[in-house]
């Protein structure tokens, strides 16, 4: 069979229970594309302050913690560290998924530039998530940290008290936070390591 | 008229003519029913989404071509499952081409052409990309425009594609 009847196979065979049509269904079809496409945009920007929520209420509270103590002339140096750290990590995430959005827009570039693009996001996707502790779980370990350090250095209960409440924090935190640097390691190196190579190999089909 | 109105205006008008080329792409990138009900309403999403950057710098057919292609290969089919949120129902009457052959015809062109897509499917993604734009009747120059190849490359390239789908295509007659 010659290549033309297999494009007369694709163009016809293809053709059967298709969804074109004209007029009115097309406009119509328009119309829920883009009641679509909002709920995408909304999906999209819900997940990404969901993200940087965390951290901002984190920082939010401890922020408040070392207002009252300030404002009672207690000692609360540790707990603006606590905050500023966690409103760091939240800037750091709304930074980065702003720049993200800005990046996945499509802007109809030919099909070797977008690989390379989607290249260089999955790469710095796989950076962020093997350095997770030193972007995120450090900065908020030591904010939490700091919290520990306040209840051990300036709280009136028993220093046995002070003790555990202190080694309790941290050590919740330290656990928590080993699971979540396994798990990121796991997505990294497995999906979206083989993500990344599949990708370079598409663009590499394509690029020789 | 809105720029919302004008969009959809374009959309539907792109949808109308080059309707056909989504649905066709859907169906070699994406294996079976579900996912291909996916694939096709992302590169509808996109394909809209795109509209504010279109300003007539590529032919109507080259942009729809790139996005769609672009949407496929980066796709990520787990990801848009959890997402769940598209659904399109386009109740639209079947487009002209359907009614061109008779139904003994349409049927043998369905049949050659799972066969044909069943090829294909097996081939690297850049090289089927390469025969689905050369199945779609696309010159080399627009090919080219439309993966960032040059025209001789794709020439090269797009002969050994075909080189392997025959080889493909006669060995799935051999074992039918």
């Amino acid at each position: 069979m010659s290549f033309e009847k297999w494009q007369e196979a694709w163009r016809e065979g293809s053709a059967s229970g298709a969804n074109g049509g004209e007029g009115a269904a097309l406009r119509r079809m328009a119309h829920e594309v883009r009641g679509k496409a909002r709920s995408f945009e909304r999906a999209i920007a819900w997940r990404d302050a969901r993200e940087s929520l965390g951290s901002l209420l984190v920082g939010a509270v401890f922020g408040w913690v070392a207002w009252l103590n300030w404002s009672a002339g207690r000692p609360s140096w540790t707990c603006w560290i606590a905050a500023v750290l966690a409103f760091a990590v939240a800037a750091f995430l709304l930074v980065d998924r702003l720049r993200a959005r800005r990046n996945v827009r499509p802007r109809g570039d030919a099909v070797a530039a977008e690989l390379e693009r989607a290249i260089a996001e999955g790469r710095h996707q796989y950076w962020l998530l093997t350095n997770v502790l030193w972007w995120y779980l450090l900065p908020l370990g030591v904010s939490v940290g700091m919290i520990a350090l306040h209840v051990m250095l300036y709280s009136s209960q028993a220093l046995l008290v002070r003790s555990f409440v202190a080694l309790a924090m941290t050590g919740a935190t330290l656990a928590l936070y080993f699971g979540l640097w396994r798990l990121n390691r796991r997505v990294a190196d497995g999906e979206l390591r083989s993500w990344i190579v599949e990708l370079e190999d598409r663009r590499r089909q394509l690029t020789g | 008229m809105n720029e919302n109105e004008a969009n959809e205006a374009r959309l539907s008008g792109w949808l109308a003519q080059h309707g056909a080329i989504v649905r066709r792409l859907s169906r070699v990138y994406a294996t079976d029913a579900a996912d291909r009900q996916d694939l096709h309403q992302e590169m509808l999403i996109q394909l809209w989404r795109s509209l504010p950057s279109y300003r007539g710098q590529a032919r109507d057919s080259t942009w729809i071509y790139r996005v769609c292609l672009n949407t496929a290969l980066t796709w990520k089919r787990a990801w848009q499952r959890r997402q769940a949120l598209v659904v399109v129902s386009a109740n639209a009457s079947a487009a002209p081409e359907a009614v061109r052959a008779s139904p003994a015809e349409i049927q043998e062109h369905s049949q050659q052409l799972e066969i044909l897509l069943d090829a294909m499917r097996t081939l690297p993604a850049g090289e089927c990309s390469l025969l689905v734009l050369a199945l779609e009747g696309v010159t080399h120059r627009e090919i080219g425009e439309i993966l960032g190849m040059t025209e001789n490359h794709v020439g090269v390239a797009l002969l050994r594609a075909r080189r392997k789908l025959s080889a493909l295509l006669m060995e799935t007659n051999d074992e039918l």
